[in-house]
């Protein structure tokens, strides 16, 4: 199993108290999370040349419908977008 | 809203070989400081961190619970081993547990054979295995947990196979019943998790089984992951990215010990599954303490019943023996006697002498030579009983410190046998207690520096030539020393700029943290445990390498925590040459008297060791010994006692041995720390010495009791926790300030007791060693060919390489002969020479290439007759060229030389000779081809090559014309010259060593014809010469004698390869040929 760590577009987000993604500003429009899937987290390739990856991942579906894959950078301390499923 | 609470069930640590990360102890302290209500170690099909773990648990008040993580064999055929959580809830259980464990480790061992005869097909360490038959045979008293994600149940969930997952899990439920089996749900945020805690609730509703949370811990603390993800890498041997690519590492770092907030917040949706840990944790109650049933019952030799009285039978012997070894009888020999047997019985231990003494009683029967070595010697009732062979009253010794009567541990008696026939003794062991009830104890083997940064260097892809020159320019052994020097070489230059996450910084933390990891399990040298109870109900038994060799999952620590008894049947090569160097003796026609009863006042002995004339002797040869005993200067027994015992690292590091040196000496008059410990300390002009004195002063200056004092050595030698230690200090000083001890001097007392008590020898131990060491100075003196055959035959034993052997026996009228094919047996032997004197022969065995097989056929062929010539031995020996080659060339063969000794005139016959075994010998046509002589230098070499010593003279006899034309003296002008003298000097390095307690300080003993020299080599000077001094094996060296009393040595400034220095009117590349081969024969 290979891993790929690609890297995210930066997205502003506002959280709860628990670091739980609530809604997320992207390309001038706000997108508002209705339902979290999936939560799972990365900490990898400390080892590795390219550096460490830590990240909690979250899979949620948000109130347009939209299933998305966003990522919370503990490094970078910063939240992005992974992955867009149309 | 309530407090959450949270006991961890499963839970892993370093015992769980190459995946757990962290110490049954750090797990401890970490789930104290968590706050949980308790907690499991289930190290994979393993208890050897139990003992350990409960200690430290009881230490932290935190409630333990034994259990393991069993590999079982699939449920289907074919299918993959699983994983399932088991944990006693009773006593039985921990039996059960240590049957299953054994079971999984054992069962694909072949039947052992009950005598002697070799065990057949034995496989060695394998992986772990449990049937599900095994399985359902031993189910009592057992709480089962579903497993992890690899477990029985979760595993198959996880590929969507519910069908499967459910046989699993109602095959289970039959076995345990709804009581005792629960379904483990375990969320680490894993991709993957949510969906199988789903399956797995989806599944215990089905089934109507409980839920229980568990975290499946692997270290710590969230640091342990990359020491974790490292391990895992290693167990598969690829690095670290490929084991990533392999998708063999967790991608997260959450298998540390959560807490009960973290654990509430997990599994939100299921506080049944937490309360589960609770009601499990309350109920899991077993234990380890097999004090109260630990021996066998003794069967008396004669008639093999069971003893109705042990201890009226050791009572009976003790007296027996009184005549043998009290000809005349005083009081205090009853009492001592009295004193003894009576702790001895109230200790019920009367069965474990008697174990000890039969052992002994078989290996004298058979022969086979042996003493009690350690604290046993303590006791009167040991050396009534013929176990030890120093009598305690006559040297003071200290009963308490082998058994007290308030002593809270088992007294632990070691033996040393002849090393060569130890094997008999353990065999003898299994026969008279039978497999079940006797093993040998492990020994955990733990990372050590090198072995650590090699195998991490590894994972983490260094360059093979970084990882070699990392490891071999370190100085420390152990993985936390070697972390921080690798922390300076990577900080050297440039400390600002260093990023975390430079490549020998993150190889300096993971090095740090393999830090007393264990990296297998062997056996032990010689613990032997012997249990009234089938031994597995009280500790797991696991193969080792050795075919035939079973070893308890506990080390001696962990067996003595744990309330068992073991009994050391340790190998001591000396003894085996004190044997041979008798029977040799007796062969010669000089026997020698019984080294038992020799007196022990022989003023030439005294002579001998004041003079450091020890090369060979036991305990008294090596090169500090050497060095310290022109200063300590022996004039009788209790001296060599000392003399064994001074030079350790426990007076050395406790600052005794130059006071001691000082005041015997007169130099300095005899002062106490305190006046109460002058009865103490009397003996030994008022420095602690022996570890017997440790106890004393704890008693005599702050009022311990015997065995809270034998507690305290203990702690000191074990380096306890630091939180431990310091309790035993305030106790220490406590006790000191009520005997009005002002708190200055009590903390310098202390102090001492720390520095010295772990790297003491027992004054008892001493003692026994002492008198071995007079025997084989005995023996060296007044039959050296018999001593030095057996040594050269017992090799490798002792302090030096067989070339000093050689050249000591040389000195001391005893010449070395080369092997010759009519004359040589297999081994050295002595052979009469024609001016009478006895020399030794060097043995067959002793020709590099010369097999068992060859050996058989040279003696078998000679049989019959004589060899006649090179063509007789070639055609009746039928040897490989090769081997003839080697014969000739090591002087084997120089019988046959016309003119003698011409081994090149040889070689060149041999070309001439068919050398393969004829029926009918081949008539070989005489030729002589006109060939230069063999340099006495080359045949010298050869005989290096092939023999590993040189027969005839030392190797620097050969350049002594050439060293003094440039006026470089040997070594024996050097040990004439004054104090602060430069000399100039050569030899061969016989000796290199860098003692821990040196402070970087290097020693070496340099051999020329005449002895040994000590140079010393200061860190600097070392760090400067070190390619001369480490690789060149002829070395010149220059320096400032140095001179303590009688004792000699050289404080080395230069140094150059011999050879280069000679360069000049030398041939360069014959001298490079001798060099190279030189090395490639010394090491």
């Amino acid at each position: 199993m290979t891993r790929i760590w690609s890297e995210g577009e930066p997205i502003r987000m506002e959280t709860d108290g628990e670091n739980r993604p609530v809604r997320f500003l992207w390309c001038g429009r706000r997108h508002q999370i209705q339902q979290i899937v999936q939560r799972w987290q990365v900490d990898s390739d400390w080892w590795s040349s390219e550096g460490r990856v830590w990240r909690d991942y979250v899979a949620a579906i948000t109130t347009d419908g939209v299933l998305l894959v966003l990522y919370y950078d503990h490094l970078g301390a910063e939240w992005r977008l992974a992955k867009i499923y149309d | 809203m309530t407090e959450p609470e949270y006991a961890e069930l499963h839970c892993h640590s370093y015992f769980s070989l190459l995946d757990g990360a962290s110490s049954p102890e750090a797990l401890v302290e970490q789930a104290a400081a968590l706050g949980l209500r308790a907690l499991a170690l289930t190290d994979h099909d393993s208890l050897a961190g139990a003992v350990r773990f409960a200690l430290a648990a009881r230490a932290a008040s935190l409630h333990a619970i034994l259990g393991t993580e069993i590999t079982l064999a699939s449920l289907d055929a074919g299918g993959s081993p699983c994983h399932l959580t088991l944990l006693a809830e009773t006593q039985e259980g921990y039996a059960t547990l240590c049957r299953l464990i054994t079971a999984a480790r054992c069962d694909v061992l072949p039947p052992l054979p009950e005598d002697e005869e070799p065990v057949i097909g034995w496989p060695g360490k394998v992986s772990p295995l449990l049937s599900w038959e095994r399985l359902a045979q031993h189910t009592t008293g057992i709480i089962a947990l579903s497993g992890c994600a690899r477990g029985s149940v979760a595993a198959p969930l996880a590929r969507g196979e519910f069908d499967a997952a459910l046989a699993v899990a109602e095959r289970l439920r039959e076995m345990w019943g709804p009581d005792h089996l629960y379904l483990e749900v375990q969320h680490q945020n894993r991709p993957g998790d949510d969906l199988l805690v789903r399956r797995l609730r989806e599944m215990a509703r089905r089934l109507d089984l409980p839920l229980v949370a568990t975290h499946n811990v692997h270290y710590a603390t969230r640091e342990g992951s990359r020491l974790r993800d490292a391990l895992l890498a290693i167990d598969a041997s690829v690095t670290l990215g490929e084991a990533c690519r392999q998708g063999l590492l967790p991608a997260t770092s959450t298998a540390s010990l959560q807490s009960a907030q973290e654990m509430a917040r997990r599994f939100a949706g299921l506080p049944p599954a937490l309360a589960s840990t609770l009601a499990i944790a309350e109920r899991c109650q077993a234990s380890i303490d097999f004090a109260q049933h630990r021996l066998p019952q003794f069967r008396d030799p004669e008639t093999d019943q069971p003893l109705a009285n042990e201890f009226a039978y050791l009572y009976q012997l003790c007296h027996d023996n009184l005549d043998r070894r009290y000809p005349t009888l005083r009081p205090a020999v009853i009492n001592q006697l009295a004193h003894e047997l009576d702790v001895i019985e109230k200790a019920h231990l009367a069965g474990y002498f008697l174990i000890v003494w039969d052992i002994v009683r078989f290996a004298r029967a058979r022969g086979i030579r042996c003493q009690g070595r350690g604290s046993a010697a303590n006791s009167i009732v040991a050396y009534l009983l013929g176990i030890t062979s120093i009598d305690p009253l006559a040297h003071g010794l200290l009963f308490e410190r082998f058994l007290s009567e308030d002593r809270h541990t088992t007294p632990d008696i070691d033996i040393d046998f002849a090393a060569d026939r130890r094997e008999e003794v353990i065999q003898y062991c299994y026969r008279r207690y039978g497999r079940a009830h006797t093993a040998m104890v492990c020994n955990v083997v733990t990372y050590r520096a090198r072995s650590a940064i090699r195998d991490l260097g590894k994972a983490l892809e260094f360059p093979e030539a970084v990882l070699d020159r990392l490891s071999t320019g370190l100085e420390s052994h152990s993985p936390r020393a070697a972390a921080a020097e690798l922390e300076v070489m990577a900080r050297a230059g440039d400390e600002a700029t260093l990023p975390a996450d430079h490549p020998l910084l993150l190889l300096a933390g993971l090095v740090r943290g393999l830090d007393g990891c264990p990296r297998h399990l062997s056996i032990h040298s010689g613990g032997m445990l012997i249990t009234g109870p089938p031994l597995d109900t009280i500790v797991p038994l696991e193969p080792a390498t050795m075919p035939g060799r079973v070893v308890a999952q506990w080390d001696k620590d962990s067996c003595e925590d744990a309330g068992l008894v073991k009994i050391d049947l340790l190998g001591l090569g000396m003894l085996g040459a004190i044997s041979e160097a008798v029977a040799q003796a007796e062969i010669m026609g000089e026997p020698a008297p019984d080294l038992e009863r020799i007196p022990l006042d022989d003023p030439e002995i005294y002579a001998l060791l004041r003079r450091g004339d020890t090369i060979g002797a036991f305990q008294v040869e090596s090169r500090a010994q050497q060095q310290m005993l022109p200063r300590l200067l022996p004039e009788r027994f209790e001296d060599i006692v000392v003399q064994v015992a001074i030079v350790r690292p426990g007076p050395i590091q406790g600052g005794a041995v130059h006071p001691y040196l000082r005041r015997r000496a007169g130099l300095e008059p005899v002062s106490y720390l305190h006046p109460t410990l002058a009865p103490v300390l009397n003996d030994t002009l008022g420095v602690l010495l022996f570890q017997e004195q440790v106890l004393r002063v704890a008693v005599a200056a702050a009022g311990f009791s015997p065995g809270e004092a034998d507690l305290l050595r203990r702690a000191l030698a074990r380096k306890n926790s630091e939180a431990a230690m310091e309790a035993m200090r305030r106790r220490f000083l406590e006790g000191a300030r009520e005997k009005g001890i002002d708190a200055g001097t009590a903390s310098a007392i202390f102090g001492q007791l720390e520095g010295f008590a772990g790297y003491g020898f027992p004054k008892s131990h001493a003692a026994s060693f002492a008198l071995i060491a007079y025997q084989s100075m005995w023996l060296k003196h007044y039959r050296p060919a018999a001593f030095y055959t057996a040594l050269l035959n017992l090799q490798p034993m002792g302090f030096y390489p067989i070339e000093v052997l050689a050249g000591d026996a040389r000195r001391h009228g005893v010449e070395i002969l080369p092997p010759d094919v009519n004359r040589s047996r297999e081994k050295y032997t002595p052979e009469r020479t024609g001016r009478g004197r006895w020399a030794l022969r060097t043995g067959l065995a002793s020709v590099a290439g010369m097999g068992d097989a060859a050996i058989v056929r040279v003696l078998a062929a000679r049989a019959e007759s004589p060899f006649n010539d090179l063509a007789d031995f070639c055609a009746r020996a039928g040897l490989d060229r090769d081997v003839v080659t080697s014969l000739i060339r090591a002087g084997a063969c120089d019988g046959f030389a016309d003119p003698p000794g011409d081994r090149r005139a040889l070689l060149w016959r041999l070309g001439e000779i068919d050398v393969r075994p004829a029926e009918l010998p081949i008539p070989a046509t005489e030729s002589h081809a006109d060939l230069p002589d063999l340099e006495p230098l080359e045949r010298t070499l050869w005989e290096y090559e092939l023999l590993g010593l040189t027969p005839g003279v030392q190797l620097m006899q050969h350049y002594r014309k050439e060293l003094g034309k440039r006026r470089i003296c040997g070594t024996w002008e050097v040990k004439q010259m004054a104090r602060g003298a430069r000399a100039r000097t050569a030899g061969l390095v016989a000796i290199r060593q860098r003692p821990q307690t040196a402070h970087g300080i290097v020693f070496m003993s340099l051999e020329d014809e005449s002895g040994l020299l000590d140079l010393v080599v200061k860190p600097e000077v070392w760090e400067r010469l070190r390619p001369v001094l480490k690789g060149a094996l002829l070395v010149y060296v220059e320096g400032e004698v140095q001179r303590t009393g009688l004792a000699v040595s050289l404080l080395v400034r230069e140094a150059a390869p011999l050879l280069q220095v000679l360069e000049g009117e030398t041939d360069p590349q014959a001298s490079r040929q001798a060099q190279n081969k030189l090395q490639r024969s010394f090491f």
